[in-house]
């Protein structure tokens, strides 16, 4: 899946967007073909590829600019291949999974069973690109789950699941889910970890089992200080209910709670920042009511727009500014006692010049490889002068890419990489959030008419819960399975 | 195998028993974990064939049987030699060890150059008659001089290359056998671990063979 490889797009031959699941084996019939020979040139290996659907070819397009240093044109070189659609596995339980995942001896960053529960999510959070890339959401089945788990357990003696989701708390049926595992496997000293969790409302018996898997922290995302601001990004949790979350979560025995936000987002405002604070020190209070001091992290990033989402238009804030707001939060935080992380603002930075980046980067990619740049997203390896200087060399000037708002019709260079998310819905959403205007959950609620589904083939898939929680441990029965069809509503 | 780091083989272990469905114990608590406990930590880069491991079943398992199991799951380059059943009470093997052996390897070694054989068993020879043996030691930036000469137990010639060296595994004091050897043929620690080390066998207080797991490369 990479749908933004404008800045990279010189280095590599194809690129797939979208899933990768079904479209790998079409590429290695053809690579194959090439290996044995079938496929003479490289000009005709590439070609096949770029007649598989979701395979970008960069070499078979040029990119024209305008005097202003704009996309002008992106020009196809195939008469037949002017854009590329992302690849959509429709259903996930069709796809068979591997069973016997490779087990490293040396431990890893993620030394555990992983299992995707849900691709995709339909909340809308206008900032976000996983929420539009990976669109529609579907879910595996809770019995699909559990026979995965059941097999890739005991080939590979691992003792830790992990559910894998943007948000695992979206998954329709979490609650049975996590509890019928709980009833197979917990007697096989099995723990199961959840990545990212929304809790609204719990279940006891489900807040238990949370409780038993989660030993560290607890993340709660606001993203924004206030709820005008949580408006625009169309991630319009209320304050009281945040405060009613923190307040269970500590109920529930956490002693600390990490609080993510960003900064530098669309209509921001100063009394924007001063929210941070202030919602911080409200989630602080509620600990303290209950008698104790918890640990409160602030962590605050700076918004970075994306391509393919509805802020693509908009202006990044100034490296300046950037520090400046973190010195103030700084400050503020320090002084009600909570702890405050951030990021390194220079990397934001060229975060956003190559999140919306074009092909001509490339150059400074491959300058900056060979005066020493490596691992830069390693905070203590990153070379900002370098990097500064390269794009001098190159004459190119990043906060073209960062600093400029766009207009409305400007061609991006991602434009014939369709992440099957209309342009036209994108910039709908971007004056919908300027008049902080909700786009409700087209998984629960009508169809937003993205453009991603054909409500035939590509659709949301969901697998609700029977009937609350399950509490019998004796079977597990098949949940009533019901696929979640949003008939489109033209109004 | 052998870069595998002690941490990383109790890991692998765990996971082979699980594959093996072999009915191990688990701690009670918080985070349960396999009943089963290795003698003393190999270092890293150091190839065995004398490793113990304990393990505690909920039932009865017969040890040839546990062993087949063990095997047809363990990955290429370990493996369980033997496998004998124990009485439930018995001390930690890591508590009982007293010694432990090793073959160093100088073969196709730039140090054994200038030596020959005689030379060799004279170094040998003059070192162990010596009552005390300084190294130092760098332990959080301090540098620091232990006496290694009473951890020696035996030090000697097994053909013209291989030297066999002994250490005596108490309570005070430990020296890592490429230490030994930098300070015998007077090389840097960096150097002498770069030769092939090989265990050989590990002695206990009590008569307490088990698993013997064959670690190479």
């Amino acid at each position: 899946m990479h749908l933004i490889p404008e800045p990279i797009a010189e280095f590599f031959d194809a690129f797939v967007l979208g899933d990768g699941e079904e479209v790998i084996l079409e590429i290695a019939d053809i690579v194959i073909g090439w290996k044995d020979g079938k496929i003479r040139e490289r000009e005709e290996l590439l070609k096949r590829l770029a007649r598989v659907e979701g395979v970008y070819v960069p070499a078979l397009f040029n990119a024209a600019y305008n005097a202003d240093g704009t996309v002008k044109e992106i020009i196809p070189l195939l008469k037949d291949y002017t854009g590329i659609n992302k690849r959509i596995v429709p259903d996930l339980n069709k796809l068979p999974l591997p069973s016997r995942p490779v087990v490293p001896f040396p431990q890893i960053v993620h030394d555990h069973l992983s299992v995707e529960i849900n691709r995709g999510c339909t909340r809308g959070c206008r900032f976000c690109q996983a929420g539009m890339i990976y669109r529609p959401n579907r879910e595996r089945s809770p019995e699909n789950i559990i026979r995965i788990v059941e097999g890739a357990l005991k080939n590979t003696g691992y003792d830790e699941v992990s559910f894998l989701s943007l948000s695992a708390g979206d998954y329709s049926c979490i609650q049975d889910t996590l509890i019928n595992f709980m009833d197979r496997f917990a007697g096989e000293k099995i723990a199961v970890s959840l990545p990212s969790m929304r809790v609204g409302t719990l279940n006891p018996r489900f807040a238990e089992e949370i409780k038993r898997v989660r030993k560290t922290g607890f993340t709660m995302a606001p993203e924004a200080g206030s709820e005008r601001l949580r408006q625009v990004i169309n991630k319009g949790i209320e304050e009281e209910a945040l405060i009613d979350t923190a307040r269970n979560v500590f109920e529930m025995g956490w002693r600390s709670i990490k609080l993510y936000y960003m900064m530098g987002l669309p209509t921001e405002t100063h009394a924007d920042m001063e929210g941070i604070i202030r919602l911080s020190s409200r989630v602080q209070e509620a600990g303290k009511r209950q008698g104790f001091r918890p640990k409160i992290n602030v962590s605050v990033s700076q918004f970075i727009p994306k391509a393919h989402t509805p802020f693509q238009w908009e202006p990044q804030i100034r490296l300046e500014e950037c520090l400046e707001r973190q010195t103030f939060l700084r400050r503020e935080l320090k002084r009600k006692k909570l702890d405050f992380k951030w990021h390194d603002a220079r990397m934001s930075f060229l975060e956003g010049v190559f999140s919306r980046g074009d092909r001509r980067l490339s150059r400074v990619i491959m300058a900056a490889f060979e005066q020493g740049c490596r691992f830069d997203s390693w905070g203590d390896q990153l070379r900002f002068e370098t990097w500064e200087k390269v794009f001098r060399d190159e004459g190119i000037a990043p906060e073209f890419y960062t600093y400029r708002k766009r207009n409305k019709d400007e061609v991006f260079p991602w434009d014939h990489l369709n992440a099957r998310v209309d342009k036209k819905f994108l910039h709908d959403e971007y004056e919908r959030s300027l008049k902080a205007e909700e786009t409700p959950d087209c998984k629960t609620d009508k169809c937003s008419i993205c453009g991603v589904c054909d409500h035939k083939v590509i659709k949301n898939i969901s697998f609700f819960e029977e009937s609350g929680v399950r509490s019998q441990k004796s079977e597990v029965k098949p949940s009533a399975i019901s696929i979640s069809h949003q008939p489109v509503k033209y109004d | 195998m052998k870069y595998l780091g002690h941490l990383e083989l109790v890991t692998l272990f765990s996971r082979a028993i699980r594959r093996a469905d072999i009915p191990v114990a688990y701690s009670a608590g918080f985070h349960p974990l396999p009943k089963i406990w290795f003698g003393q930590p190999l270092a890293v880069g150091i190839e065995s064939i004398a490793e113990n491991l304990d393990m505690e079943l909920t039932e009865y398992g017969k040890p040839e049987e546990i062993k087949k199991r063990l095997n047809a799951t363990l990955p290429d380059g370990i493996k369980v030699l033997e496998a004998v059943e124990l009485p439930l009470k018995l001390q930690p093997i890591s508590a009982i060890i007293t010694d432990a052996t090793y073959l160093i390897c100088l073969e196709n070694s730039r140090f054994l150059l200038p030596l020959r054989r005689e030379g060799l068993e004279e170094l040998l020879n003059n070192f162990l008659q010596r009552d005390e043996v300084v190294i130092f030691k760098e332990r959080e930036g301090k540098k620091k001089g232990i006496n290694i000469r009473p951890l020696i137990k035996g030090l000697s010639l097994k053909g013209d290359n291989t030297i066999q060296l002994t250490l005596n595994m108490g309570t005070t004091g430990s020296v890592k056998p490429w230490e030994v050897i930098a300070c015998l043929l007077e090389m840097s620690d960096s150097d002498s671990r770069l030769l092939p080390i090989l265990k050989i066998k590990e002695t206990h207080g009590v008569a307490y063979e088990l698993f013997r797991l064959e670690k190479s490369i």
